[in-house]
Protein backbone atom coordinates (compact mmCIF):
# COMPACT_ATOMS: atom_id res chain seq x y z
CA UNK A 1 0.00 0.00 0.00
CA UNK A 2 2.70 2.37 1.09
CA UNK A 3 4.76 1.25 -1.85
CA UNK A 4 2.07 2.16 -4.35
CA UNK A 5 1.75 5.60 -2.85
CA UNK A 6 5.49 6.14 -2.90
CA UNK A 7 5.56 5.01 -6.51
CA UNK A 8 2.87 7.50 -7.45
CA UNK A 9 4.64 10.28 -5.61
CA UNK A 10 7.91 9.46 -7.33
CA UNK A 11 6.26 9.41 -10.77
CA UNK A 12 4.54 12.67 -9.99
CA UNK A 13 7.77 14.32 -8.86
CA UNK A 14 9.52 13.20 -12.06
CA UNK A 15 6.68 14.59 -14.12
CA UNK A 16 6.76 17.92 -12.29
CA UNK A 17 10.51 18.13 -12.83
CA UNK A 18 10.06 17.53 -16.57
CA UNK A 19 7.38 20.20 -16.69
CA UNK A 20 9.66 22.67 -14.91
CA UNK A 21 12.29 21.82 -17.55
CA UNK A 22 9.68 22.77 -20.18
CA UNK A 23 9.43 19.28 -21.64
CA UNK A 24 6.43 19.45 -23.95
CA UNK A 25 6.06 15.65 -23.96
CA UNK A 26 5.40 15.87 -20.24
CA UNK A 27 2.57 18.30 -20.86
CA UNK A 28 1.19 16.01 -23.57
CA UNK A 29 1.29 13.14 -21.07
CA UNK A 30 -0.44 15.26 -18.47
CA UNK A 31 -3.07 16.25 -21.03
CA UNK A 32 -3.70 12.65 -22.07
CA UNK A 33 -4.19 11.62 -18.46
CA UNK A 34 -6.17 14.51 -17.06
CA UNK A 35 -7.86 16.55 -19.80
CA UNK A 36 -11.13 14.61 -19.73
CA UNK A 37 -11.31 14.66 -15.94
CA UNK A 38 -10.63 18.40 -15.82
CA UNK A 39 -13.11 19.11 -18.61
CA UNK A 40 -15.72 17.36 -16.49
CA UNK A 41 -14.83 19.70 -13.62
CA UNK A 42 -15.07 22.77 -15.87
CA UNK A 43 -18.34 21.79 -17.55
CA UNK A 44 -19.99 21.52 -14.15
CA UNK A 45 -19.59 25.29 -14.01
CA UNK A 46 -19.45 26.41 -17.62
CA UNK A 47 -22.37 24.91 -19.45
CA UNK A 48 -21.01 25.26 -22.92
CA UNK A 49 -18.67 22.82 -24.61
CA UNK A 50 -16.76 25.46 -26.58
CA UNK A 51 -16.25 27.80 -23.66
CA UNK A 52 -15.37 24.90 -21.39
CA UNK A 53 -12.74 23.75 -23.88
CA UNK A 54 -11.30 27.27 -23.93
CA UNK A 55 -11.05 27.11 -20.17
CA UNK A 56 -9.47 23.66 -20.43
CA UNK A 57 -6.78 24.99 -22.76
CA UNK A 58 -6.15 27.96 -20.45
CA UNK A 59 -5.88 25.53 -17.56
CA UNK A 60 -3.10 23.59 -19.23
CA UNK A 61 -1.35 26.79 -20.31
CA UNK A 62 -1.46 27.96 -16.70
CA UNK A 63 -0.20 24.60 -15.46
CA UNK A 64 2.64 24.94 -17.98
CA UNK A 65 3.57 28.47 -16.95
CA UNK A 66 2.99 28.16 -13.20
CA UNK A 67 4.34 24.68 -12.56
CA UNK A 68 7.22 26.07 -10.48
CA UNK A 69 4.70 27.40 -7.97
CA UNK A 70 3.27 23.92 -7.39
CA UNK A 71 3.90 22.90 -3.79
CA UNK A 72 3.57 19.17 -3.26
CA UNK A 73 3.07 19.71 0.49
CA UNK A 74 -0.33 21.20 -0.28
CA UNK A 75 -1.42 18.09 -2.07
CA UNK A 76 -0.94 15.91 -5.06
CA UNK A 77 -0.64 17.35 -8.54
CA UNK A 78 -4.25 16.64 -9.45
CA UNK A 79 -5.54 18.62 -6.46
CA UNK A 80 -3.52 21.63 -7.64
CA UNK A 81 -4.67 21.26 -11.25
CA UNK A 82 -8.28 20.91 -10.14
CA UNK A 83 -8.06 24.19 -8.27
CA UNK A 84 -6.63 25.97 -11.33
CA UNK A 85 -9.38 24.56 -13.56
CA UNK A 86 -12.11 25.48 -11.08
CA UNK A 87 -10.83 29.03 -10.61
CA UNK A 88 -10.53 29.63 -14.36
CA UNK A 89 -14.03 28.22 -14.88
CA UNK A 90 -15.40 30.51 -12.16
CA UNK A 91 -13.62 33.48 -13.80
CA UNK A 92 -15.24 32.49 -17.08
CA UNK A 93 -18.78 32.36 -15.78
CA UNK A 94 -18.32 35.74 -14.16
CA UNK A 95 -16.88 37.20 -17.39
CA UNK A 96 -18.67 39.66 -19.66
CA UNK A 97 -18.38 37.22 -22.53
CA UNK A 98 -20.34 34.64 -20.60
CA UNK A 99 -23.02 37.09 -19.53
CA UNK A 100 -23.26 38.33 -23.12
CA UNK A 101 -23.93 34.84 -24.36
CA UNK A 102 -27.03 34.88 -22.25
CA UNK A 103 -26.05 31.92 -20.14
CA UNK A 104 -27.42 33.57 -17.09
CA UNK A 105 -28.54 30.43 -15.35
CA UNK A 106 -25.25 30.11 -13.60
CA UNK A 107 -24.82 28.31 -10.40
CA UNK A 108 -23.66 31.40 -8.54
CA UNK A 109 -26.80 33.32 -9.48
CA UNK A 110 -28.91 30.48 -8.31
CA UNK A 111 -27.26 30.17 -4.99
CA UNK A 112 -27.96 33.75 -4.15
CA UNK A 113 -31.63 33.32 -4.81
CA UNK A 114 -32.17 29.74 -3.79
CA UNK A 115 -33.63 28.43 -0.62
CA UNK A 116 -31.49 26.68 1.90
CA UNK A 117 -31.33 23.19 0.57
CA UNK A 118 -32.10 23.60 -3.07
CA UNK A 119 -29.66 24.64 -5.69
CA UNK A 120 -32.01 24.46 -8.58
CA UNK A 121 -29.40 24.06 -11.20
CA UNK A 122 -30.18 21.80 -14.07
CA UNK A 123 -26.60 21.63 -15.29
CA UNK A 124 -25.36 20.52 -11.98
CA UNK A 125 -28.00 17.86 -12.00
CA UNK A 126 -27.14 16.58 -15.45
CA UNK A 127 -23.43 16.49 -15.03
CA UNK A 128 -23.19 15.30 -11.50
CA UNK A 129 -26.33 13.28 -11.10
CA UNK A 130 -24.50 10.03 -11.46
CA UNK A 131 -21.86 11.03 -8.95
CA UNK A 132 -24.10 12.59 -6.41
CA UNK A 133 -26.57 9.73 -6.52
CA UNK A 134 -24.70 8.15 -3.63
CA UNK A 135 -25.27 11.18 -1.45
CA UNK A 136 -28.36 12.52 0.20
CA UNK A 137 -29.66 15.96 -0.80
CA UNK A 138 -27.98 17.79 2.08
CA UNK A 139 -24.62 16.21 1.34
CA UNK A 140 -24.89 16.81 -2.42
CA UNK A 141 -25.77 20.42 -1.74
CA UNK A 142 -22.62 20.97 0.30
CA UNK A 143 -20.41 19.18 -2.24
CA UNK A 144 -21.77 21.35 -5.04
CA UNK A 145 -21.04 24.52 -3.13
CA UNK A 146 -17.66 23.63 -1.72
CA UNK A 147 -16.05 21.29 -4.20
CA UNK A 148 -17.63 22.49 -7.41
CA UNK A 149 -17.65 26.17 -6.58
CA UNK A 150 -14.90 26.60 -4.02
CA UNK A 151 -16.92 28.07 -1.16
CA UNK A 152 -15.47 27.63 2.31
CA UNK A 153 -17.46 25.92 5.04
CA UNK A 154 -17.84 29.31 6.65
CA UNK A 155 -19.27 30.85 3.44
CA UNK A 156 -21.83 28.09 3.18
CA UNK A 157 -22.73 28.38 6.83
CA UNK A 158 -23.30 32.13 6.61
CA UNK A 159 -25.09 32.23 3.27
CA UNK A 160 -27.43 29.40 4.00
CA UNK A 161 -27.75 29.71 7.76
CA UNK A 162 -26.52 26.23 8.48
CA UNK A 163 -24.35 25.85 11.59
CA UNK A 164 -20.68 25.54 10.64
CA UNK A 165 -20.36 22.26 12.53
CA UNK A 166 -23.22 20.81 10.50
CA UNK A 167 -21.66 21.93 7.22
CA UNK A 168 -18.37 20.31 8.14
CA UNK A 169 -19.87 17.08 9.36
CA UNK A 170 -21.93 16.82 6.16
CA UNK A 171 -18.88 17.28 3.99
CA UNK A 172 -17.04 14.67 6.02
CA UNK A 173 -19.95 12.24 5.79
CA UNK A 174 -20.32 12.85 2.05
CA UNK A 175 -16.71 12.05 1.31
CA UNK A 176 -16.71 9.07 3.65
CA UNK A 177 -19.67 7.72 1.72
CA UNK A 178 -17.94 8.21 -1.62
CA UNK A 179 -14.77 6.69 -0.28
CA UNK A 180 -16.66 3.54 0.60
CA UNK A 181 -18.45 3.51 -2.77
CA UNK A 182 -15.13 3.81 -4.61
CA UNK A 183 -13.45 1.24 -2.40
CA UNK A 184 -10.72 3.57 -1.18
CA UNK A 185 -9.17 2.51 2.10
CA UNK A 186 -6.69 4.40 4.22
CA UNK A 187 -4.23 4.64 1.39
CA UNK A 188 -3.75 6.27 -1.96
CA UNK A 189 -3.48 3.91 -4.86
CA UNK A 190 -1.43 4.54 -7.95
CA UNK A 191 -4.25 4.39 -10.43
CA UNK A 192 -3.58 7.85 -11.76
CA UNK A 193 -0.12 6.87 -12.94
CA UNK B 1 -8.15 10.95 20.60
CA UNK B 2 -7.59 14.60 19.83
CA UNK B 3 -6.17 13.72 16.44
CA UNK B 4 -9.15 11.54 15.74
CA UNK B 5 -11.48 14.43 16.56
CA UNK B 6 -9.43 16.67 14.32
CA UNK B 7 -9.76 14.23 11.42
CA UNK B 8 -13.49 13.88 12.05
CA UNK B 9 -13.97 17.65 12.11
CA UNK B 10 -14.09 17.91 8.31
CA UNK B 11 -11.23 20.40 8.06
CA UNK B 12 -9.09 17.98 6.06
CA UNK B 13 -11.86 17.75 3.48
CA UNK B 14 -11.87 21.52 3.21
CA UNK B 15 -8.11 21.45 2.81
CA UNK B 16 -8.30 18.90 -0.01
CA UNK B 17 -11.06 20.81 -1.77
CA UNK B 18 -8.76 23.81 -1.82
CA UNK B 19 -11.11 26.19 -0.05
CA UNK B 20 -8.97 27.11 2.97
CA UNK B 21 -6.79 30.19 3.31
CA UNK B 22 -3.01 30.04 3.29
CA UNK B 23 -2.69 30.21 7.08
CA UNK B 24 -5.00 27.27 7.73
CA UNK B 25 -3.30 25.29 4.98
CA UNK B 26 0.11 25.81 6.57
CA UNK B 27 -1.20 24.61 9.91
CA UNK B 28 -2.49 21.41 8.34
CA UNK B 29 0.76 20.82 6.45
CA UNK B 30 2.67 20.98 9.73
CA UNK B 31 0.25 18.60 11.46
CA UNK B 32 0.41 16.18 8.53
CA UNK B 33 4.20 16.11 8.78
CA UNK B 34 3.98 15.40 12.47
CA UNK B 35 1.19 12.80 12.34
CA UNK B 36 1.32 10.23 9.52
CA UNK B 37 -2.30 9.30 10.20
CA UNK B 38 -3.35 12.80 9.13
CA UNK B 39 -1.24 12.56 5.98
CA UNK B 40 -2.84 9.20 5.15
CA UNK B 41 -6.27 10.67 5.66
CA UNK B 42 -5.42 13.56 3.33
CA UNK B 43 -4.18 11.08 0.72
CA UNK B 44 -7.45 9.15 0.92
CA UNK B 45 -9.60 12.25 0.62
CA UNK B 46 -7.61 13.48 -2.37
CA UNK B 47 -7.94 10.10 -4.02
CA UNK B 48 -11.70 10.13 -3.35
CA UNK B 49 -12.07 13.57 -4.93
CA UNK B 50 -9.96 12.49 -7.89
CA UNK B 51 -12.08 9.37 -8.40
CA UNK B 52 -15.19 11.51 -8.06
CA UNK B 53 -14.02 13.79 -10.89
CA UNK B 54 -12.72 10.92 -12.97
CA UNK B 55 -16.18 9.37 -12.99
CA UNK B 56 -17.49 12.63 -14.38
CA UNK B 57 -14.89 13.01 -17.12
CA UNK B 58 -15.86 14.39 -20.53
CA UNK B 59 -13.61 13.87 -23.53
CA UNK B 60 -12.49 17.17 -25.05
CA UNK B 61 -12.52 17.74 -28.83
CA UNK B 62 -9.49 16.23 -30.52
CA UNK B 63 -8.13 19.55 -31.79
CA UNK B 64 -7.65 21.01 -28.30
CA UNK B 65 -4.51 19.03 -27.58
CA UNK B 66 -2.98 20.01 -30.90
CA UNK B 67 -3.78 23.69 -30.31
CA UNK B 68 -2.33 23.52 -26.85
CA UNK B 69 0.91 21.87 -27.91
CA UNK B 70 1.37 24.19 -30.87
CA UNK B 71 1.00 27.11 -28.50
CA UNK B 72 3.84 25.92 -26.32
CA UNK B 73 6.20 24.52 -28.95
CA UNK B 74 7.50 25.63 -32.31
CA UNK B 75 6.17 23.79 -35.28
CA UNK B 76 8.07 20.62 -35.93
CA UNK B 77 9.16 19.42 -39.36
CA UNK B 78 6.65 17.33 -41.26
CA UNK B 79 7.26 13.61 -41.54
CA UNK B 80 8.02 13.97 -45.29
CA UNK B 81 10.92 16.33 -44.68
CA UNK B 82 12.29 14.12 -41.93
CA UNK B 83 12.27 11.02 -44.08
CA UNK B 84 13.95 12.78 -46.99
CA UNK B 85 16.65 14.06 -44.66
CA UNK B 86 17.41 10.57 -43.40
CA UNK B 87 18.04 9.23 -46.86
CA UNK B 88 20.11 12.11 -48.22
CA UNK B 89 23.15 11.88 -45.89
CA UNK B 90 23.76 8.27 -46.95
CA UNK B 91 24.19 9.30 -50.55
CA UNK B 92 26.48 12.18 -49.68
CA UNK B 93 28.66 10.02 -47.45
CA UNK B 94 29.10 7.35 -50.08
CA UNK B 95 30.28 9.62 -52.91
CA UNK B 96 33.66 10.76 -51.57
CA UNK B 97 34.63 7.19 -50.63
CA UNK B 98 34.32 5.78 -54.12
CA UNK B 99 36.74 6.02 -57.01
CA UNK B 100 35.92 7.55 -60.37
CA UNK B 101 35.48 4.13 -61.98
CA UNK B 102 32.66 3.25 -59.70
CA UNK B 103 31.07 6.65 -60.00
CA UNK B 104 28.50 5.32 -62.43
CA UNK B 105 27.34 2.83 -59.81
CA UNK B 106 27.11 5.62 -57.36
CA UNK B 107 25.22 7.70 -59.86
CA UNK B 108 22.90 4.76 -60.38
CA UNK B 109 22.55 4.33 -56.64
CA UNK B 110 21.92 8.05 -56.23
CA UNK B 111 19.27 7.99 -58.92
CA UNK B 112 17.69 4.93 -57.37
CA UNK B 113 17.77 6.61 -54.00
CA UNK B 114 16.38 9.78 -55.52
CA UNK B 115 13.60 7.90 -57.27
CA UNK B 116 12.90 6.00 -54.10
CA UNK B 117 12.77 9.23 -52.10
CA UNK B 118 10.58 10.86 -54.71
CA UNK B 119 8.26 7.86 -54.74
CA UNK B 120 8.20 7.85 -50.97
CA UNK B 121 7.41 11.56 -50.91
CA UNK B 122 4.56 11.08 -53.34
CA UNK B 123 3.30 8.15 -51.30
CA UNK B 124 3.49 10.09 -48.05
CA UNK B 125 1.93 13.11 -49.68
CA UNK B 126 -0.98 10.97 -50.83
CA UNK B 127 -1.28 9.61 -47.34
CA UNK B 128 -1.35 13.15 -46.02
CA UNK B 129 -4.09 14.11 -48.43
CA UNK B 130 -6.08 11.07 -47.36
CA UNK B 131 -5.51 11.83 -43.70
CA UNK B 132 -6.56 15.43 -44.22
CA UNK B 133 -9.77 14.29 -45.90
CA UNK B 134 -10.36 11.83 -43.09
CA UNK B 135 -9.67 14.55 -40.57
CA UNK B 136 -12.16 16.86 -42.24
CA UNK B 137 -14.80 14.18 -42.24
CA UNK B 138 -14.09 13.39 -38.58
CA UNK B 139 -14.40 17.08 -37.78
CA UNK B 140 -17.75 17.15 -39.52
CA UNK B 141 -18.82 14.08 -37.54
CA UNK B 142 -17.71 15.78 -34.37
CA UNK B 143 -19.67 18.92 -35.15
CA UNK B 144 -22.68 16.74 -35.82
CA UNK B 145 -22.18 14.91 -32.53
CA UNK B 146 -21.82 18.19 -30.68
CA UNK B 147 -25.04 19.44 -32.20
CA UNK B 148 -26.76 16.21 -31.31
CA UNK B 149 -25.43 16.51 -27.78
CA UNK B 150 -26.69 20.09 -27.53
CA UNK B 151 -30.11 19.07 -28.80
CA UNK B 152 -30.25 16.12 -26.41
CA UNK B 153 -29.23 18.38 -23.58
CA UNK B 154 -32.02 20.81 -24.43
CA UNK B 155 -34.46 17.92 -24.55
CA UNK B 156 -33.18 16.65 -21.24
CA UNK B 157 -33.65 20.08 -19.70
CA UNK B 158 -37.21 20.24 -21.02
CA UNK B 159 -37.78 16.76 -19.77
CA UNK B 160 -36.43 17.32 -16.31
CA UNK B 161 -38.14 20.69 -16.06
CA UNK B 162 -41.46 18.97 -16.48
CA UNK B 163 -40.78 15.70 -14.71
CA UNK B 164 -39.36 17.44 -11.65
CA UNK B 165 -41.75 20.36 -11.52
CA UNK B 166 -44.11 20.25 -8.60
CA UNK B 167 -47.20 21.38 -10.50
CA UNK B 168 -46.99 18.32 -12.72
CA UNK B 169 -48.42 15.16 -11.33
CA UNK B 170 -46.91 11.91 -12.51
CA UNK B 171 -49.21 9.03 -13.43
CA UNK B 172 -47.72 5.64 -14.28
CA UNK B 173 -49.34 3.61 -17.02
CA UNK B 174 -48.69 -0.11 -16.56
CA UNK B 175 -48.63 -2.87 -19.17
CA UNK B 176 -51.85 -4.75 -19.84
CA UNK B 177 -52.45 -8.35 -20.95
CA UNK B 178 -49.53 -9.71 -22.96
CA UNK B 179 -47.81 -6.32 -22.88
CA UNK B 180 -46.49 -6.81 -19.36
CA UNK B 181 -43.11 -5.20 -20.14
CA UNK B 182 -44.66 -2.00 -21.42
CA UNK B 183 -44.98 1.14 -19.38
CA UNK B 184 -45.40 4.85 -19.94
CA UNK B 185 -45.72 8.01 -17.90
CA UNK B 186 -48.13 10.88 -17.99
CA UNK B 187 -47.19 14.22 -16.47
CA UNK B 188 -50.34 16.13 -15.86
CA UNK B 189 -50.30 19.87 -15.37
CA UNK B 190 -53.04 22.46 -15.18
CA UNK B 191 -53.22 23.20 -18.87
CA UNK B 192 -51.39 20.49 -20.63
CA UNK B 193 -50.33 16.94 -20.17
CA UNK B 194 -47.19 15.29 -21.39
CA UNK B 195 -46.83 11.65 -22.20
CA UNK B 196 -43.57 9.74 -22.25
CA UNK B 197 -43.71 6.36 -24.00
CA UNK B 198 -40.96 5.18 -21.69
CA UNK B 199 -41.06 1.53 -22.69
CA UNK B 200 -43.36 0.74 -25.57
CA UNK B 201 -42.31 -1.37 -28.56
CA UNK B 202 -41.47 0.53 -31.74
CA UNK B 203 -44.62 0.63 -33.86
CA UNK B 204 -44.69 -1.09 -37.28
CA UNK B 205 -44.52 1.38 -40.24
CA UNK B 206 -48.30 1.43 -40.69
CA UNK B 207 -49.07 1.78 -36.99
CA UNK B 208 -48.93 4.49 -34.38
CA UNK B 209 -49.83 4.89 -30.73
CA UNK B 210 -53.09 6.53 -29.79
CA UNK B 211 -53.60 8.18 -26.45
CA UNK B 212 -56.90 7.82 -24.61
CA UNK B 213 -58.50 9.50 -21.63
CA UNK B 214 -61.17 7.58 -19.77
CA UNK B 215 -64.06 9.96 -19.10
CA UNK B 216 -67.23 8.73 -17.41
CA UNK B 217 -66.05 5.18 -18.01
CA UNK B 218 -65.62 5.58 -21.77
CA UNK B 219 -62.38 6.04 -23.74
CA UNK B 220 -62.04 9.36 -25.57
CA UNK B 221 -59.18 9.83 -28.02
CA UNK B 222 -57.05 12.79 -27.06
CA UNK B 223 -54.32 12.46 -29.59
CA UNK B 224 -51.99 10.39 -31.71
CA UNK B 225 -48.34 10.02 -30.85
CA UNK B 226 -46.00 10.87 -33.68
CA UNK B 227 -44.27 7.59 -34.67
CA UNK B 228 -40.89 9.38 -34.75
CA UNK B 229 -41.07 10.17 -31.03
CA UNK B 230 -38.50 8.20 -29.07
CA UNK B 231 -38.95 6.73 -25.63
CA UNK B 232 -38.40 9.35 -22.93
CA UNK B 233 -39.20 12.16 -25.31
CA UNK B 234 -42.25 14.05 -24.20
CA UNK B 235 -45.31 14.58 -26.36
CA UNK B 236 -47.53 17.45 -25.35
CA UNK B 237 -51.32 16.99 -25.43
CA UNK B 238 -54.27 19.02 -24.22
CA UNK B 239 -55.34 18.31 -20.69
CA UNK B 240 -58.62 16.60 -19.98
CA UNK B 241 -59.59 17.73 -16.48
CA UNK B 242 -62.28 15.12 -15.91
CA UNK B 243 -60.28 12.06 -16.97
CA UNK B 244 -60.24 9.25 -14.43
CA UNK B 245 -57.63 7.15 -16.25
CA UNK B 246 -55.34 7.15 -19.28
CA UNK B 247 -54.48 4.44 -21.78
CA UNK B 248 -52.36 4.00 -24.88
CA UNK B 249 -53.25 1.63 -27.69
CA UNK B 250 -51.50 0.68 -30.91
CA UNK B 251 -53.66 1.50 -33.91
CA UNK B 252 -53.42 1.94 -37.67
CA UNK B 253 -51.94 5.28 -38.75
CA UNK B 254 -54.56 7.95 -38.19
CA UNK B 255 -56.09 6.26 -35.19
CA UNK B 256 -59.57 4.90 -34.47
CA UNK B 257 -62.77 6.12 -32.86
CA UNK B 258 -62.43 3.57 -30.05
CA UNK B 259 -59.40 1.54 -28.96
CA UNK B 260 -58.84 -2.00 -30.24
CA UNK B 261 -59.21 -3.93 -27.00
CA UNK B 262 -56.28 -6.35 -27.33
CA UNK B 263 -54.06 -3.52 -28.53
CA UNK B 264 -54.25 -1.48 -25.34
CA UNK B 265 -50.64 -1.60 -24.22
CA UNK B 266 -50.74 0.44 -21.05
CA UNK B 267 -53.32 1.75 -18.63
CA UNK B 268 -53.17 3.86 -15.49
CA UNK B 269 -55.72 5.34 -13.09
CA UNK B 270 -55.55 8.96 -12.03
CA UNK B 271 -54.89 8.84 -8.33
Amino acid sequence: MLEANTKRLQAEMDLVKRLIDKDSDALAFLYDNYSATLLGVIIRLVNNQDLAEEVLQDTFLKIWSKIDSYNEQKGRLYTWMHKIARNLALDKIRSKEFVKMGITDTITDNIKSSSEFQVDNQLNKIFSEDLLKHLNDDQAFIIRLMYFQGYTGEDVSKKHSIPLGTVKSRVRAALKKLRIVYGIKLKSNDESF
Amino acid sequence: MKIKDYIESGILEEFCMGVLDEKSEQKIILLAQKYPIIQREIDSIQETLYQFDKRNAIQPSINIKENLLSKITEKKATPVAELTKEIKPNIEKQVPLRKIKVLRYIAAAAITAFLFTAALSIYINNQLVELKAENASLKADLTESNELFASLQTKYLDYSNITQAKDYKQISLEGLGEHTDSFAYVFRGKESIYVSIANLPKPAPNKQYQFWAIIDGAPVSIGLIDPSVKSNELSELNNVPNATAFAISLEDIGGKASPTSDQIHVFGNVI
